[in-house]
Protein backbone atom coordinates (compact mmCIF):
# COMPACT_ATOMS: atom_id res chain seq x y z
CA UNK A 1 0.00 0.00 0.00
CA UNK A 2 3.00 2.57 0.49
CA UNK A 3 3.03 4.11 -2.93
CA UNK A 4 6.43 5.29 -3.28
CA UNK A 5 5.16 7.42 -6.20
CA UNK A 6 2.95 8.72 -4.00
CA UNK A 7 4.86 12.58 -4.93
CA UNK A 8 3.56 12.41 -8.45
CA UNK A 9 0.21 11.00 -7.59
CA UNK A 10 -2.43 13.67 -8.81
CA UNK A 11 -5.35 11.52 -7.57
CA UNK A 12 -5.50 13.30 -4.72
CA UNK A 13 -5.06 16.75 -5.60
CA UNK A 14 -7.82 16.49 -8.01
CA UNK A 15 -10.63 14.34 -6.02
CA UNK A 16 -9.89 17.54 -3.34
CA UNK A 17 -10.77 19.63 -6.01
CA UNK A 18 -13.60 17.47 -6.58
CA UNK A 19 -15.17 17.52 -3.26
CA UNK A 20 -15.69 21.33 -3.99
CA UNK A 21 -17.19 21.14 -6.89
CA UNK A 22 -20.94 19.86 -6.01
CA UNK A 23 -22.75 17.83 -7.62
CA UNK A 24 -26.05 20.42 -7.77
CA UNK A 25 -23.84 23.12 -9.41
CA UNK A 26 -24.19 20.53 -12.89
CA UNK A 27 -27.88 21.45 -12.36
CA UNK A 28 -26.94 24.85 -13.76
CA UNK A 29 -23.91 24.11 -15.15
CA UNK A 30 -25.04 21.10 -17.93
CA UNK A 31 -28.50 23.90 -18.77
CA UNK A 32 -25.85 26.11 -20.33
CA UNK A 33 -26.59 24.25 -23.86
CA UNK A 34 -29.94 25.17 -23.68
CA UNK A 35 -29.10 28.66 -22.64
CA UNK A 36 -27.47 28.81 -25.86
CA UNK A 37 -29.65 27.02 -28.19
CA UNK A 38 -32.11 29.92 -26.81
CA UNK A 39 -29.56 32.78 -27.55
CA UNK A 40 -28.78 31.45 -31.15
CA UNK A 41 -32.53 31.52 -31.74
CA UNK A 42 -33.53 34.64 -30.79
CA UNK A 43 -30.06 35.93 -33.18
CA UNK A 44 -31.80 34.21 -35.52
CA UNK A 45 -28.73 31.94 -35.91
CA UNK A 46 -31.20 28.49 -36.25
CA UNK A 47 -31.73 29.23 -39.56
CA UNK A 48 -34.82 29.42 -41.80
CA UNK A 49 -36.51 26.04 -39.82
CA UNK A 50 -35.56 26.77 -36.01
CA UNK A 51 -37.92 24.08 -35.04
CA UNK A 52 -36.13 21.12 -36.67
CA UNK A 53 -32.83 22.49 -35.37
CA UNK A 54 -34.26 22.52 -31.69
CA UNK A 55 -35.15 19.06 -31.93
CA UNK A 56 -32.45 18.21 -33.13
CA UNK A 57 -29.87 20.01 -30.65
CA UNK A 58 -31.99 18.65 -27.72
CA UNK A 59 -31.64 14.89 -29.12
CA UNK A 60 -28.02 15.30 -29.22
CA UNK A 61 -27.49 17.14 -25.65
CA UNK A 62 -29.65 14.99 -24.50
CA UNK A 63 -27.58 11.86 -26.30
CA UNK A 64 -24.62 13.04 -25.75
CA UNK A 65 -25.13 13.48 -21.64
CA UNK A 66 -26.36 10.00 -21.47
CA UNK A 67 -23.29 8.71 -22.68
CA UNK A 68 -20.86 11.01 -20.18
CA UNK A 69 -23.85 9.13 -17.73
CA UNK A 70 -22.47 6.37 -18.56
CA UNK A 71 -18.96 6.91 -18.92
CA UNK A 72 -18.65 8.66 -15.32
CA UNK A 73 -18.34 5.23 -14.14
CA UNK A 74 -15.20 3.37 -16.10
CA UNK A 75 -13.74 7.03 -16.18
CA UNK A 76 -13.65 6.63 -11.97
CA UNK A 77 -12.57 3.16 -12.03
CA UNK A 78 -9.27 4.11 -14.32
CA UNK A 79 -8.70 7.27 -12.48
CA UNK A 80 -9.96 6.79 -8.87
CA UNK A 81 -11.05 10.11 -9.44
CA UNK A 82 -14.61 10.40 -7.73
CA UNK A 83 -16.98 11.20 -10.36
CA UNK A 84 -19.80 8.74 -9.66
CA UNK A 85 -21.73 11.24 -7.50
CA UNK A 86 -21.97 13.38 -10.72
CA UNK A 87 -24.06 10.38 -11.97
CA UNK A 88 -27.12 11.64 -11.26
CA UNK A 89 -27.12 14.88 -11.96
CA UNK A 90 -25.92 14.14 -15.61
CA UNK A 91 -28.74 11.36 -15.70
CA UNK A 92 -31.48 13.96 -14.52
CA UNK A 93 -30.73 16.78 -16.73
CA UNK A 94 -29.88 14.52 -19.81
CA UNK A 95 -33.53 12.77 -19.37
CA UNK A 96 -34.87 16.69 -18.93
CA UNK A 97 -33.12 17.71 -22.57
CA UNK A 98 -35.01 14.44 -23.83
CA UNK A 99 -38.33 14.85 -22.74
CA UNK A 100 -38.00 18.67 -24.23
CA UNK A 101 -36.91 16.97 -27.18
CA UNK A 102 -39.84 14.69 -27.70
CA UNK A 103 -42.35 17.84 -26.27
CA UNK A 104 -40.51 19.66 -29.14
CA UNK A 105 -41.67 16.53 -31.60
CA UNK A 106 -45.33 16.27 -29.96
CA UNK A 107 -46.36 19.97 -30.01
CA UNK A 108 -44.59 21.76 -32.57
CA UNK A 109 -43.28 19.19 -35.40
CA UNK A 110 -45.78 17.13 -35.01
CA UNK A 111 -48.67 20.20 -33.99
CA UNK A 112 -50.43 17.45 -31.95
CA UNK A 113 -52.15 15.76 -34.76
CA UNK A 114 -53.12 12.65 -32.37
CA UNK A 115 -53.63 10.24 -35.12
CA UNK A 116 -50.60 10.88 -37.39
CA UNK A 117 -48.60 10.82 -33.91
CA UNK A 118 -50.15 7.42 -32.91
CA UNK A 119 -49.07 6.29 -36.64
CA UNK A 120 -44.95 7.42 -36.01
CA UNK A 121 -44.91 5.63 -32.92
CA UNK A 122 -46.34 2.41 -34.08
CA UNK A 123 -44.98 2.30 -37.81
CA UNK A 124 -42.03 4.66 -37.83
CA UNK A 125 -39.05 2.68 -37.18
CA UNK A 126 -36.71 5.15 -36.17
CA UNK A 127 -39.26 6.74 -33.69
CA UNK A 128 -40.72 3.55 -32.38
CA UNK A 129 -37.19 3.18 -31.52
CA UNK A 130 -36.97 6.73 -29.62
CA UNK A 131 -40.24 6.16 -27.63
CA UNK A 132 -38.80 2.89 -26.87
CA UNK A 133 -35.77 4.62 -25.23
CA UNK A 134 -37.70 6.95 -23.83
CA UNK A 135 -39.74 4.50 -21.86
CA UNK A 136 -37.19 3.25 -20.81
CA UNK A 137 -35.23 6.54 -19.29
CA UNK A 138 -38.67 6.91 -17.33
CA UNK A 139 -37.82 4.29 -14.66
CA UNK A 140 -34.54 5.85 -13.98
CA UNK A 141 -35.39 9.48 -13.36
CA UNK A 142 -38.00 8.35 -11.53
CA UNK A 143 -36.17 6.51 -8.99
CA UNK A 144 -32.97 8.90 -9.04
CA UNK A 145 -32.98 9.99 -5.48
CA UNK A 146 -31.96 8.72 -2.20
CA UNK A 147 -35.34 7.79 -0.96
CA UNK A 148 -36.16 5.03 -3.96
CA UNK A 149 -32.61 4.35 -3.90
CA UNK A 150 -33.36 3.08 0.13
CA UNK A 151 -36.96 1.25 -0.50
CA UNK A 152 -35.49 -0.19 -3.74
CA UNK A 153 -32.52 -2.00 -1.94
CA UNK A 154 -30.86 -4.44 -4.89
CA UNK A 155 -33.67 -3.95 -6.95
CA UNK A 156 -32.43 -0.42 -7.81
CA UNK A 157 -29.65 -1.18 -9.85
CA UNK A 158 -31.23 -3.43 -11.73
CA UNK A 159 -33.55 -0.59 -12.87
CA UNK A 160 -31.21 1.69 -13.74
CA UNK A 161 -29.23 -1.01 -15.43
CA UNK A 162 -31.71 0.17 -18.28
CA UNK A 163 -29.97 3.11 -19.01
CA UNK A 164 -27.68 0.38 -21.24
CA UNK A 165 -30.24 -0.47 -23.35
CA UNK A 166 -31.46 2.76 -23.69
CA UNK A 167 -28.49 4.12 -24.88
CA UNK A 168 -27.87 1.58 -27.75
CA UNK A 169 -31.54 1.74 -29.06
CA UNK A 170 -31.10 5.92 -28.84
CA UNK A 171 -27.96 5.52 -30.74
CA UNK A 172 -30.19 3.19 -32.94
CA UNK A 173 -32.32 5.64 -33.33
CA UNK A 174 -30.20 8.64 -34.52
CA UNK A 175 -29.00 6.15 -36.86
CA UNK A 176 -32.03 5.29 -38.62
CA UNK A 177 -33.52 8.76 -38.83
CA UNK A 178 -32.21 10.01 -42.21
CA UNK A 179 -32.30 9.33 -45.82
CA UNK A 180 -28.52 7.97 -46.11
CA UNK A 181 -26.26 7.08 -43.32
CA UNK A 182 -25.40 9.11 -40.27
CA UNK A 183 -21.59 9.72 -39.52
CA UNK A 184 -22.03 10.78 -36.30
CA UNK A 185 -24.74 8.51 -35.36
CA UNK A 186 -22.26 5.78 -36.36
CA UNK A 187 -19.43 7.31 -34.21
CA UNK A 188 -22.03 7.48 -31.41
CA UNK A 189 -23.25 4.09 -31.46
CA UNK A 190 -19.67 3.04 -31.36
CA UNK A 191 -18.64 4.91 -28.21
CA UNK A 192 -22.05 3.98 -26.47
CA UNK A 193 -21.29 0.41 -27.29
CA UNK A 194 -17.27 0.45 -26.14
CA UNK A 195 -18.77 1.99 -23.03
CA UNK A 196 -20.86 -1.24 -22.53
CA UNK A 197 -18.28 -3.51 -23.16
CA UNK A 198 -15.37 -1.68 -20.66
CA UNK A 199 -18.43 -3.04 -18.20
CA UNK A 200 -17.05 -6.36 -18.79
CA UNK A 201 -13.47 -5.50 -17.86
CA UNK A 202 -12.45 -5.19 -14.60
CA UNK A 203 -10.92 -1.85 -14.76
CA UNK A 204 -8.06 -1.12 -12.52
CA UNK A 205 -6.38 2.24 -11.62
CA UNK A 206 -4.15 3.26 -14.59
CA UNK A 207 -0.59 3.10 -12.85
CA UNK A 208 1.02 6.82 -14.23
CA UNK A 209 -1.55 8.39 -12.96
CA UNK B 1 -53.12 22.33 -75.47
CA UNK B 2 -53.01 25.85 -75.44
CA UNK B 3 -56.31 26.59 -74.10
CA UNK B 4 -55.06 23.82 -71.01
CA UNK B 5 -51.92 25.54 -70.39
CA UNK B 6 -53.17 28.85 -69.87
CA UNK B 7 -55.48 27.40 -67.34
CA UNK B 8 -52.56 25.52 -65.72
CA UNK B 9 -50.99 28.84 -65.77
CA UNK B 10 -53.80 30.96 -64.07
CA UNK B 11 -54.51 28.17 -61.59
CA UNK B 12 -51.22 28.00 -60.45
CA UNK B 13 -49.83 31.32 -61.03
CA UNK B 14 -52.19 33.23 -59.14
CA UNK B 15 -52.09 36.53 -61.84
CA UNK B 16 -52.46 39.25 -58.93
CA UNK B 17 -49.55 37.83 -57.13
CA UNK B 18 -47.24 37.58 -60.56
CA UNK B 19 -48.20 41.25 -61.16
CA UNK B 20 -47.59 42.35 -57.73
CA UNK B 21 -44.25 40.80 -57.59
CA UNK B 22 -43.44 42.14 -60.71
CA UNK B 23 -43.75 45.45 -59.53
CA UNK B 24 -41.82 45.13 -56.66
CA UNK B 25 -39.22 43.22 -58.50
CA UNK B 26 -38.77 45.87 -60.91
CA UNK B 27 -38.63 48.38 -58.16
CA UNK B 28 -36.03 46.50 -56.69
CA UNK B 29 -33.99 45.93 -60.10
CA UNK B 30 -34.06 49.75 -60.88
CA UNK B 31 -32.87 50.15 -56.97
CA UNK B 32 -30.54 47.65 -58.54
CA UNK B 33 -29.71 46.38 -55.42
CA UNK B 34 -29.63 42.84 -54.13
CA UNK B 35 -30.15 43.79 -50.51
CA UNK B 36 -33.22 45.63 -51.78
CA UNK B 37 -34.63 42.42 -52.91
CA UNK B 38 -33.77 40.09 -50.54
CA UNK B 39 -35.42 42.32 -48.22
CA UNK B 40 -38.76 41.77 -50.40
CA UNK B 41 -41.13 39.57 -48.33
CA UNK B 42 -43.77 38.06 -49.92
CA UNK B 43 -47.02 38.39 -48.01
CA UNK B 44 -49.60 37.91 -50.94
CA UNK B 45 -51.52 34.41 -49.81
CA UNK B 46 -51.34 31.21 -52.35
CA UNK B 47 -55.23 31.52 -52.35
CA UNK B 48 -55.80 27.85 -52.53
CA UNK B 49 -53.95 27.25 -49.08
CA UNK B 50 -53.53 30.57 -47.69
CA UNK B 51 -49.72 30.12 -47.76
CA UNK B 52 -47.46 33.17 -48.44
CA UNK B 53 -45.21 32.42 -50.68
CA UNK B 54 -41.44 31.74 -49.21
CA UNK B 55 -38.92 34.31 -48.88
CA UNK B 56 -35.96 34.27 -51.53
CA UNK B 57 -33.69 33.93 -48.03
CA UNK B 58 -36.29 30.85 -47.14
CA UNK B 59 -35.47 29.39 -50.90
CA UNK B 60 -31.85 29.63 -51.30
CA UNK B 61 -30.97 28.42 -47.51
CA UNK B 62 -33.02 25.40 -47.05
CA UNK B 63 -31.81 22.92 -49.84
CA UNK B 64 -31.20 18.98 -50.33
CA UNK B 65 -28.69 19.11 -53.02
CA UNK B 66 -26.43 16.08 -51.28
CA UNK B 67 -23.18 16.87 -53.75
CA UNK B 68 -22.35 20.16 -51.44
CA UNK B 69 -23.60 18.22 -48.21
CA UNK B 70 -26.33 16.72 -46.32
CA UNK B 71 -27.32 19.46 -44.27
CA UNK B 72 -30.10 21.76 -45.50
CA UNK B 73 -27.81 24.73 -44.99
CA UNK B 74 -24.41 22.77 -46.65
CA UNK B 75 -25.94 23.95 -50.22
CA UNK B 76 -25.71 27.82 -49.27
CA UNK B 77 -22.46 27.50 -47.97
CA UNK B 78 -20.31 25.31 -50.72
CA UNK B 79 -22.58 25.66 -54.02
CA UNK B 80 -20.76 29.11 -54.87
CA UNK B 81 -18.05 26.78 -56.14
CA UNK B 82 -20.00 25.39 -58.89
CA UNK B 83 -18.63 26.53 -62.01
CA UNK B 84 -22.07 27.07 -64.06
CA UNK B 85 -20.83 29.16 -67.29
CA UNK B 86 -20.03 27.70 -69.80
CA UNK B 87 -22.53 24.94 -69.79
CA UNK B 88 -23.49 22.27 -71.87
CA UNK B 89 -25.84 19.62 -71.82
CA UNK B 90 -25.92 16.15 -73.96
CA UNK B 91 -29.04 15.70 -75.13
CA UNK B 92 -29.05 12.00 -76.13
CA UNK B 93 -31.25 8.90 -76.94
CA UNK B 94 -34.63 8.53 -78.96
CA UNK B 95 -33.93 11.87 -80.37
CA UNK B 96 -33.76 13.50 -83.70
CA UNK B 97 -30.74 15.92 -82.84
CA UNK B 98 -28.64 14.32 -80.59
CA UNK B 99 -25.61 16.11 -79.38
CA UNK B 100 -23.96 18.51 -76.98
CA UNK B 101 -25.77 22.00 -76.64
CA UNK B 102 -24.62 24.96 -74.95
CA UNK B 103 -27.23 25.44 -72.65
CA UNK B 104 -28.39 29.19 -74.04
CA UNK B 105 -28.74 27.70 -77.38
CA UNK B 106 -30.74 25.05 -76.08
CA UNK B 107 -33.02 27.29 -74.51
CA UNK B 108 -32.88 29.83 -77.20
CA UNK B 109 -36.40 30.60 -78.56
CA UNK B 110 -38.82 28.68 -76.55
CA UNK B 111 -41.08 30.72 -74.89
CA UNK B 112 -40.41 31.23 -70.71
CA UNK B 113 -42.51 30.89 -68.47
CA UNK B 114 -43.14 32.31 -64.72
CA UNK B 115 -44.95 29.33 -62.09
CA UNK B 116 -45.60 29.48 -58.80
CA UNK B 117 -45.45 25.87 -57.21
CA UNK B 118 -45.78 24.35 -54.15
CA UNK B 119 -42.96 22.12 -53.28
CA UNK B 120 -43.57 18.94 -51.35
CA UNK B 121 -39.93 17.46 -49.77
CA UNK B 122 -40.47 13.80 -49.09
CA UNK B 123 -39.07 14.67 -45.64
CA UNK B 124 -42.69 16.17 -44.63
CA UNK B 125 -42.23 19.77 -45.44
CA UNK B 126 -43.11 22.28 -48.22
CA UNK B 127 -42.75 25.47 -49.89
CA UNK B 128 -44.40 27.75 -52.35
CA UNK B 129 -41.60 29.03 -54.89
CA UNK B 130 -41.76 31.28 -57.59
CA UNK B 131 -39.91 29.93 -60.60
CA UNK B 132 -39.10 31.30 -63.85
CA UNK B 133 -38.17 28.48 -66.80
CA UNK B 134 -39.00 27.14 -69.98
CA UNK B 135 -41.77 24.07 -70.16
CA UNK B 136 -39.91 20.47 -70.51
CA UNK B 137 -42.08 19.37 -73.64
CA UNK B 138 -41.30 22.85 -75.53
CA UNK B 139 -37.48 21.43 -75.27
CA UNK B 140 -38.07 17.65 -76.03
CA UNK B 141 -40.32 19.20 -79.44
CA UNK B 142 -37.68 21.42 -80.22
CA UNK B 143 -34.87 18.66 -80.82
CA UNK B 144 -37.31 16.26 -81.92
CA UNK B 145 -39.23 12.69 -80.19
CA UNK B 146 -38.49 9.67 -82.01
CA UNK B 147 -41.38 7.32 -81.94
CA UNK B 148 -40.00 4.76 -79.80
CA UNK B 149 -39.44 6.62 -76.68
CA UNK B 150 -40.78 6.07 -73.60
CA UNK B 151 -39.10 7.95 -70.82
CA UNK B 152 -36.65 10.87 -70.27
CA UNK B 153 -33.67 10.24 -68.48
CA UNK B 154 -31.66 13.14 -66.41
CA UNK B 155 -28.45 13.41 -64.91
CA UNK B 156 -26.76 16.02 -62.71
CA UNK B 157 -23.21 16.98 -62.97
CA UNK B 158 -20.62 14.62 -61.89
CA UNK B 159 -17.63 16.99 -60.82
CA UNK B 160 -15.94 16.18 -57.50
CA UNK B 161 -14.09 19.17 -57.65
CA UNK B 162 -16.55 21.78 -57.73
CA UNK B 163 -19.38 19.14 -55.32
CA UNK B 164 -17.18 17.21 -52.83
CA UNK B 165 -19.45 15.05 -51.69
CA UNK B 166 -19.54 13.27 -54.79
CA UNK B 167 -15.88 12.32 -53.44
CA UNK B 168 -17.77 10.20 -50.57
CA UNK B 169 -20.14 7.32 -51.13
CA UNK B 170 -23.24 8.61 -49.69
CA UNK B 171 -24.93 8.45 -52.81
CA UNK B 172 -24.45 6.54 -56.36
CA UNK B 173 -22.80 9.59 -58.41
CA UNK B 174 -24.10 11.19 -60.38
CA UNK B 175 -27.75 11.96 -59.10
CA UNK B 176 -29.82 10.39 -61.87
CA UNK B 177 -33.45 10.73 -62.23
CA UNK B 178 -36.46 10.43 -64.38
CA UNK B 179 -39.93 10.47 -66.01
CA UNK B 180 -42.02 9.06 -67.99
CA UNK B 181 -42.24 10.55 -71.75
CA UNK B 182 -46.27 11.69 -70.73
CA UNK B 183 -44.73 13.62 -67.39
CA UNK B 184 -42.36 15.16 -68.95
CA UNK B 185 -44.21 16.58 -71.99
CA UNK B 186 -47.36 17.43 -69.39
CA UNK B 187 -47.71 21.26 -69.18
CA UNK B 188 -46.91 21.73 -65.67
CA UNK B 189 -43.74 20.03 -65.80
CA UNK B 190 -40.74 22.88 -66.01
CA UNK B 191 -37.14 23.35 -66.47
CA UNK B 192 -36.31 26.16 -64.52
CA UNK B 193 -33.65 28.92 -64.73
CA UNK B 194 -34.18 31.17 -62.18
CA UNK B 195 -36.57 32.52 -58.98
CA UNK B 196 -38.12 35.49 -58.30
CA UNK B 197 -36.92 36.93 -61.88
CA UNK B 198 -33.22 36.14 -60.95
CA UNK B 199 -30.73 33.52 -62.17
CA UNK B 200 -31.01 30.48 -60.21
CA UNK B 201 -28.87 30.50 -57.34
CA UNK B 202 -26.86 27.45 -57.26
CA UNK B 203 -27.65 26.01 -54.48
CA UNK B 204 -31.13 25.06 -56.08
CA UNK B 205 -29.56 23.66 -59.10
CA UNK B 206 -28.13 26.58 -61.26
CA UNK B 207 -28.06 26.77 -64.17
CA UNK B 208 -31.38 25.03 -64.77
CA UNK B 209 -33.00 22.00 -62.91
CA UNK B 210 -36.29 20.20 -63.31
CA UNK B 211 -39.66 21.30 -61.37
CA UNK B 212 -42.37 18.59 -61.33
CA UNK B 213 -44.45 19.60 -58.78
CA UNK B 214 -46.82 16.94 -58.35
CA UNK B 215 -44.07 14.63 -57.09
CA UNK B 216 -41.74 14.84 -54.17
CA UNK B 217 -39.03 17.13 -54.78
CA UNK B 218 -36.06 14.58 -55.10
CA UNK B 219 -37.58 14.16 -58.29
CA UNK B 220 -36.87 17.64 -59.69
CA UNK B 221 -33.47 16.85 -60.86
CA UNK B 222 -30.86 19.51 -60.16
CA UNK B 223 -27.71 21.44 -62.59
CA UNK B 224 -28.70 18.97 -64.84
CA UNK B 225 -25.88 17.83 -67.74
CA UNK B 226 -27.63 15.37 -69.44
CA UNK B 227 -31.14 14.32 -70.84
CA UNK B 228 -32.01 11.24 -72.85
CA UNK B 229 -34.64 9.46 -74.23
CA UNK B 230 -35.15 5.95 -73.94
CA UNK B 231 -36.99 3.10 -74.12
CA UNK B 232 -36.60 1.20 -71.07
CA UNK B 233 -37.46 2.98 -67.23
CA UNK B 234 -34.16 4.90 -66.46
CA UNK B 235 -33.00 4.65 -63.06
CA UNK B 236 -33.49 7.22 -60.47
CA UNK B 237 -30.58 7.53 -57.94
CA UNK B 238 -32.67 7.96 -54.63
CA UNK B 239 -34.61 3.85 -55.53
CA UNK B 240 -31.10 2.76 -56.64
CA UNK B 241 -30.80 3.67 -52.92
CA UNK B 242 -33.49 2.41 -51.24
CA UNK B 243 -35.77 1.16 -53.64
CA UNK B 244 -38.44 0.64 -50.95
CA UNK B 245 -38.59 3.53 -49.64
CA UNK B 246 -38.15 5.91 -53.07
CA UNK B 247 -40.23 4.12 -56.41
CA UNK B 248 -39.60 5.36 -59.21
CA UNK B 249 -43.32 7.46 -59.64
CA UNK B 250 -42.99 9.19 -56.00
CA UNK B 251 -45.98 11.14 -56.66
CA UNK B 252 -46.78 13.37 -53.80
CA UNK B 253 -49.49 10.89 -52.52
CA UNK B 254 -50.96 11.08 -48.06
CA UNK B 255 -51.88 7.74 -48.37
CA UNK B 256 -48.60 5.74 -49.18
CA UNK B 257 -46.68 5.55 -46.04
CA UNK B 258 -42.95 6.61 -45.50
CA UNK B 259 -41.40 4.53 -43.16
CA UNK B 260 -39.29 7.53 -41.82
CA UNK B 261 -42.11 10.85 -42.83
CA UNK B 262 -45.49 11.01 -42.22
CA UNK B 263 -46.85 11.72 -45.68
CA UNK B 264 -50.41 12.72 -44.21
CA UNK B 265 -49.29 16.12 -43.38
CA UNK B 266 -46.48 18.53 -44.52
CA UNK B 267 -45.11 21.42 -42.27
CA UNK B 268 -44.98 24.26 -44.51
CA UNK B 269 -41.41 26.53 -43.99
CA UNK B 270 -42.49 29.81 -43.95
CA UNK B 271 -43.81 30.32 -40.56
CA UNK B 272 -46.68 32.41 -39.26
CA UNK B 273 -44.75 35.55 -38.28
CA UNK B 274 -42.15 37.21 -39.53
CA UNK B 275 -38.50 36.84 -39.94
CA UNK B 276 -36.75 33.43 -38.00
CA UNK B 277 -38.44 33.71 -34.85
CA UNK B 278 -41.85 33.31 -37.00
CA UNK B 279 -40.43 30.64 -38.45
CA UNK B 280 -40.24 29.05 -35.25
CA UNK B 281 -44.37 27.97 -35.86
CA UNK B 282 -44.40 26.56 -39.08
CA UNK B 283 -48.08 25.09 -39.51
CA UNK B 284 -48.87 21.67 -40.94
CA UNK B 285 -51.35 21.45 -43.46
CA UNK B 286 -52.80 18.10 -45.31
CA UNK B 287 -51.38 16.65 -47.99
CA UNK B 288 -53.27 16.04 -50.60
CA UNK B 289 -52.61 13.12 -53.74
CA UNK B 290 -50.54 14.89 -56.34
CA UNK B 291 -49.59 17.86 -53.91
CA UNK B 292 -53.02 18.87 -54.67
CA UNK B 293 -52.32 19.40 -58.97
CA UNK B 294 -55.45 17.21 -59.62
CA UNK B 295 -54.87 17.96 -63.64
CA UNK B 296 -52.24 15.45 -63.67
CA UNK B 297 -54.78 12.38 -62.54
CA UNK B 298 -55.57 11.31 -65.92
CA UNK B 299 -51.59 9.99 -66.63
CA UNK B 300 -52.34 7.39 -63.98
CA UNK B 301 -55.72 6.05 -64.69
CA UNK B 302 -56.07 3.00 -64.03
CA UNK B 303 -53.04 2.02 -61.78
CA UNK B 304 -52.48 1.03 -58.44
CA UNK B 305 -50.72 3.81 -56.93
CA UNK B 306 -49.76 2.09 -53.70
CA UNK B 307 -47.91 -0.89 -55.79
CA UNK B 308 -46.52 2.12 -58.45
CA UNK B 309 -44.90 4.55 -55.47
C1 LIG C 1 -40.84 9.20 -28.56
C2 LIG C 1 -39.61 9.61 -28.43
C3 LIG C 1 -38.83 10.34 -29.49
C4 LIG C 1 -39.25 10.96 -30.63
C5 LIG C 1 -40.67 11.08 -31.15
C6 LIG C 1 -38.09 11.50 -31.29
C7 LIG C 1 -38.11 12.19 -32.50
C8 LIG C 1 -37.01 12.64 -33.17
C9 LIG C 1 -37.05 13.37 -34.42
C10 LIG C 1 -38.31 13.74 -35.17
C11 LIG C 1 -35.77 13.63 -34.77
C12 LIG C 1 -35.31 14.46 -35.97
C13 LIG C 1 -35.35 13.73 -37.24
C14 LIG C 1 -35.11 14.65 -38.40
O1 LIG C 1 -34.29 15.55 -38.31
O2 LIG C 1 -35.78 14.46 -39.40
C15 LIG C 1 -34.92 13.06 -33.77
C16 LIG C 1 -33.55 13.10 -33.79
C17 LIG C 1 -32.76 12.67 -32.76
N1 LIG C 1 -33.19 12.09 -31.58
FE1 LIG C 1 -35.07 11.66 -31.05
N2 LIG C 1 -36.98 11.19 -30.56
C18 LIG C 1 -37.38 10.48 -29.45
C19 LIG C 1 -36.58 9.99 -28.44
C20 LIG C 1 -35.22 10.15 -28.39
C21 LIG C 1 -34.38 9.63 -27.34
C22 LIG C 1 -34.87 8.85 -26.15
C23 LIG C 1 -33.11 10.01 -27.65
C24 LIG C 1 -31.83 9.77 -26.90
C25 LIG C 1 -31.59 8.79 -26.12
C26 LIG C 1 -33.14 10.74 -28.90
C27 LIG C 1 -32.05 11.25 -29.56
C28 LIG C 1 -32.07 11.82 -30.81
C29 LIG C 1 -30.89 12.22 -31.52
C30 LIG C 1 -29.45 12.09 -31.04
C31 LIG C 1 -31.32 12.75 -32.76
C32 LIG C 1 -30.45 13.28 -33.88
C33 LIG C 1 -29.99 14.67 -33.63
C34 LIG C 1 -29.11 15.19 -34.74
O3 LIG C 1 -29.52 15.17 -35.89
O4 LIG C 1 -28.01 15.60 -34.44
N3 LIG C 1 -34.45 10.81 -29.33
N4 LIG C 1 -35.71 12.47 -32.80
Amino acid sequence: MANVKKNIDITKPINLILRKIKPSYFYIILLLPLLALIIELMSGGLGVDPMRKIERELGNTGLNLLILTLALTPITKLTSFNLIRYKRVFGLISFFYITLHFLTWLLLDMQLRWDEIIISLTKKPFIVLGMVSLVLLVPLAITSNNYSIRKLNNYWKRVHFLIYPAAIIGGLHYMLMAKTIQFDAVKTLIVILLLITLKFFKLKKIKWL
Amino acid sequence: MDIKNDKIKEAFTPKHIYVNRRKILQLGMALSSLVALNKITPAQADESLERKINTFEEITNYNNFYEFGIDKTDPAKYAHKLTTSPWQVEIAGLVENPGKYDLNELLDGINTVDRTYRLRCVEGWSMLIPWNGIQLNHLLEKVGIKKEAKYVAFETLLRPEEMHMQKTQVMYWPYREGLRLDEAMHPLTILATGLYNQPLPKQNGAPFRLVVPWKYGFKSIKSIVKISLTEDQPISSWSMQNPREYGFYSNVNPNVHHPRWSQASERYIGGEGEGYLGNLFTRRYDTKLFNGYDEVAYLYEGMDLSKYY
